[in-house]
């Protein structure tokens, strides 16, 4: 069902209930899939969804059922799923809460990939990929290329009337060290709202020089007991966990850890840590000008010098804590510190390259994982490391942060692009 | 029950694509998807019901002349199907600069068949006022058991799927379903707050919707002893993995590590450790749709090659990978049903199915009393694979000390697992004669294409690294 205002009417017009909201996307997706520096497979894919809730008020409550429309759905199909929708709304006895209250707008994310041809695209990332591996004994075995443009549009049945258009390049590549004793591979993704071939290339030729170090790492002969310093990828996912505890509905559903003036660090000895959560970044794929349910983003922060200053959040966890709906934002915007990477490098740390995931869990406290890849600086060389894991305390080591200077945006993510750690136990 | 009209009304379009790009192309084949889903969730103060809300619909055309494939992913094919033909024609291309960068491909067997695989479910003898009281009355009783739980959400997840595969020589039909229920309670003591979870899985709704209120006394009992837990202190431990633990172990260690595609890429060591010991004498894995009856256990694959049983390893040595089409094809070697994807708008690769360890001989108690100092580590969080250096990393939701051969009271959690694949499936020591395949889990590759996989086997004895 690709023709939006059917829904509209559907919906509009069914018996029973209050009001609806639908969220129809289109995707188009061209990719490459490349095998040794050849090409394996090419795809096109187009497709166009949409889902749709159905509200009730009923019993001093409001009932909602929600139901996908896919786009060979007709009229009649429709129907007959809003039917069924608001019937098993009744059954539902949620605390009431309004639907986000009109608004229209349409437009694109800023991008660079806009107008640009898909194909060219592709191929233009594919060259710069494969251009960027010149050390010796070297090459990328598998390389995926993702183009795609979506558009999302909100409406509902108090006007809300939105539509945005986004741009990405997604990059899968795995650069490879055929070494003498063993080969080696880094697993590297890429996500870009836009696109530069330079950065890529540059990213990637670093890349290809840590694989080739990944072939001379070995496990060290001693315990390593010194502070730690983590690359983006995992700086990004550590405050992903942070910030996610923060969201209204966590705290509506009492599955927070942190309530507002709790202190993420209770005595920093380092950088005090103050974070705000945004609805775009510049460059950003996580950007967006609105949410699922229409409302329009609003950045707030929600640490500051370590403690808790802000929930952040959907319309409708918003309206049953009585707070502002933000929107459900997804940039996290990390404040820079002042150390220049070269300083906060200067003395012996263990700088992690490539983890098999970083493990965080706040409930627990727990901050650790397998290290794949690192480089151990011993105050006079950088010794590329494998075989070790490291853990911690989350709280104690949240104490003990060095933020740089420099920043970089990774994804959703924002901030320093080099973040040291101490009080982490190396095994 | 039969194959829904969606895909029913759509074969003869689908024949009739495969014709006209048949002139063009020496294979080619069609997969429509009509996969429908049901969710009901219940919390402590929310609750819905979700219809179709992650369900996949549409079409897959797949096409081949000894070089490249091209694949073209839409939502529908009736209508003008020469129109369509020659749109597919226009739009799976590649810049011309890339021509000549294209692989080698073998011919692409597509040996006559015509069949039509049901498996029978009871989805129509619940209607969803029943499964949300089923998920009330469990989240009413998980409430009432201690003021110490802060929320508590019980889930009814119902996976109903419907395929069609029409390829020059073949025309295959699948319908079958899958339902997880889960538990899950957050508990809170003081300052520390602990999540736990319980789940049920099975082909039929009713299995679950009767076996699930059960859980709720042991999940409460469980997160009263989590609460307590503390961290492990790092080090190396004998260690005995609960079927579901070890089953993150086959999955992370030999599963990812012999899916084919990876050994056309040369990203996967284990290319070079066929017919070599991998593992203890005592091991044996296995993989396949048709290896057990789990969340996994399609007729045939999204490439349509029938489901398979694969012995990976065989007392100890690796016999075996599982392959795609596409990666069968560049190997010379024949698929063996595991070409899955994420859904009909994404890529099919090597996946995994049912992956699991055969039982052994041990009884759980004696492997216990075996061990002077160690754990027993429960319940799959996540893992990570590295097929090419054969690190590991499995993290497990807590474990419990092991003292002089007895289980203690004392919880640890988290539980990081993390070693070098070899060095830790050759310290394997001794094997449960139990087994159980838990059919809840979702794996990625890398990081993105989830589908939806089983793993497990019995308990195993082995020598870790834990953190």
């Amino acid at each position: 069902m690709k023709n939006l205002d059917i829904i509209k009417e559907v919906l509009s017009n069914q018996k029973g209930a209050d009001g609806y909201s639908v969220l129809a996307t289109d995707t188009l997706s061209y990719e490459l899939f490349f095998v040794h520096g050849k090409l394996e497979t090419v795809r096109k894919s187009e497709h166009s969804s949409a889902q749709a809730s159905v509200y009730v008020k009923h019993d001093g409550k409001l009932g909602s059922a929600n139901f996908g429309i896919d786009s060979s759905a007709t009229a009649q199909d429709v129907e007959a799923k809003a039917a069924q929708a608001a019937e098993k709304a009744l059954m539902i006895f949620d605390e009431p809460y309004e639907l986000v209250n009109g608004g229209e707008c349409a437009g694109e994310i800023k991008s660079n990939l806009c107008g640009r041809d898909e194909k060219q695209i592709a191929a233009d990332v594919a060259n710069a990929v494969m251009s960027a591996c010149t050390e010796k004994d070297c090459g990328i075995n598998a390389l995926e290329i993702f183009v795609v443009t979506k558009t999302s549009t909100v409406i509902n049945s108090l006007g809300v009337n939105k539509r945005q258009t986004k741009h990405t390049v997604s990059i899968e590549a795995i650069p490879t060290c055929n070494a003498e004793k063993e080969s080696v591979e880094l697993f590297e993704t890429y996500e870009y709202g836009n696109l530069d071939e330079q950065a890529v290339m540059r990213e990637i030729a670093a890349r290809v020089q840590d694989v080739s170090a990944r072939a001379k790492a070995k496990k060290p002969e001693r315990t390593l007991d010194c502070p730690v310093i983590l690359n983006p990828y995992d700086i990004r996912e550590m405050f992903e966990e942070i910030v996610a505890d923060a969201d209204y509905s966590r705290v509506y559903l009492h599955s927070n850890l942190m309530s507002v003036g709790d202190k993420w660090q209770t005595n920093p000895v380092g950088d005090k840590l103050t974070v705000t959560m945004r609805g775009a970044i510049d460059g950003s794929p996580a950007s967006a000008l609105f949410d699922r349910d229409g409302t329009t983003l609003k950045d707030v922060v929600i640490i500051k010098d370590g403690v808790l200053t802000a929930n952040f959040g959907s319309n409708r966890f918003a309206q049953y804590l009585g707070k502002d709906a933000t929107g459900a934002l997804g940039c996290i915007n990390v404040e820079a510190g002042n150390t220049p990477c070269e300083q906060l490098m200067k003395e012996p740390h263990l700088e992690c390259v490539y983890l098999s995931g970083l493990q965080v869990d706040l409930y627990n406290d727990y901050i650790g994982g397998e290290i794949r890849l690192a480089y151990y600086f011993d105050g006079d060389k950088r010794i590329p490391v494998t075989g070790i894991a490291m853990s911690g305390k989350l709280s104690e080591v949240l104490n003990t942060l060095t933020l740089s200077k420099e920043t970089v945006v990774s994804g959703a993510y924002k901030g320093p692009e080099k973040i040291k750690l101490g009080k982490l136990t190396i095994f | 029950m039969a194959i829904r009209n969606f895909l029913s009304s759509r074969e003869e379009s689908c024949k009739r694509l495969v014709e006209l790009l048949g002139r063009r192309f020496e294979y080619v084949s069609v997969l429509g998807s009509d996969v429908t889903t049901k969710n009901v969730v219940v919390n402590r103060r929310t609750s819905r019901v979700d219809t179709d809300t992650d369900s996949d619909r549409g079409f897959v055309v797949k096409m081949s002349s000894g070089r490249a494939f091209y694949e073209y992913s839409t939502d529908e094919i009736s209508g003008d199907v020469n129109a369509l033909a020659d749109k597919i024609l226009t739009e799976v291309t590649a810049a011309e600069c890339l021509d000549k960068h294209m692989i080698q491909s073998r011919p692409v067997a597509d040996e006559p068949l015509v069949k039509s695989f049901v498996r029978e479910n009871d989805f129509d003898g619940y209607t969803d006022a029943q499964m949300l009281d089923c998920c009330n009355k469990i989240k009413d009783d998980i409430l009432a058991k201690s003021e110490n739980v802060v929320n508590a959400a019980v889930m009814l997840r119902l996976l109903d799927v419907n395929k069609i595969f029409v390829s020059k020589n073949r025309l295959l039909e699948q319908a079958y379903t899958w339902v997880n229920g889960f538990a899950v309670v957050n508990y809170r003591e003081g300052e520390k707050m602990v999540s736990a979870r319980e789940g049920e899985c099975s082909h039929l709704l009713g299995e679950v919707m009767n076996a699930l209120p059960d859980k709720a006394e042991r999940l409460v009992a469980k997160a009263r002893k989590l609460v307590a837990a503390k961290p492990v202190t790092p080090g190396i431990y004998d260690v005995i993995t609960d079927p579901s633990v070890t089953g993150l172990l086959a999955h992370e260690a030999f599963g990812h590590g012999v899916e084919m595609d990876m050994f056309v890429k040369d990203r996967a060591l284990a290319a070079s450790y066929m017919g070599k010991y991998v593992a203890s004498p005592i091991c044996n894995m296995r993989d396949g749709a048709a290896s057990t009856l789990s969340v996994a256990s399609h007729f045939f694959d999204d490439d349509g090659v029938l489901a398979h049983d694969t012995q990976i390893i065989k007392d100890g040595i690796l016999v075996s990978g599982i392959s795609d089409l596409v990666s069968a094809s560049e190997l010379g070697t024949e698929p063996t049903g595991n070409g899955r994807r994420q859904d009909h708008t994404r890529k099919a690769y090597s996946r995994m199915t049912n992956t699991f360890f055969e039982s052994g001989k041990d009884k759980l108690e004696d492997m216990i009393a075996s061990i002077k100092h160690g754990y027993m580590i429960f319940e799959t969080n996540n893992g990570m694979e590295d097929p090419k250096n054969w690190a590991i990393q499995c993290v497990a939701e807590y474990g419990i000390e092991i003292v002089d051969g007895k289980l203690t009271d004392n919880y640890v959690s988290p539980v990081v697992m993390s070693g070098y694949v070899p060095d830790v499936l050759k310290s394997i020591s001794m094997i449960s004669d139990a087994f159980k395949v838990e059919g809840a889990g979702m794996c990625g590759k890398g990081h993105k294409e989830w589908v939806r996989v089983s793993d497990g086997g019995p308990a195993l004895k082995l020598r870790v690294k834990l953190g």
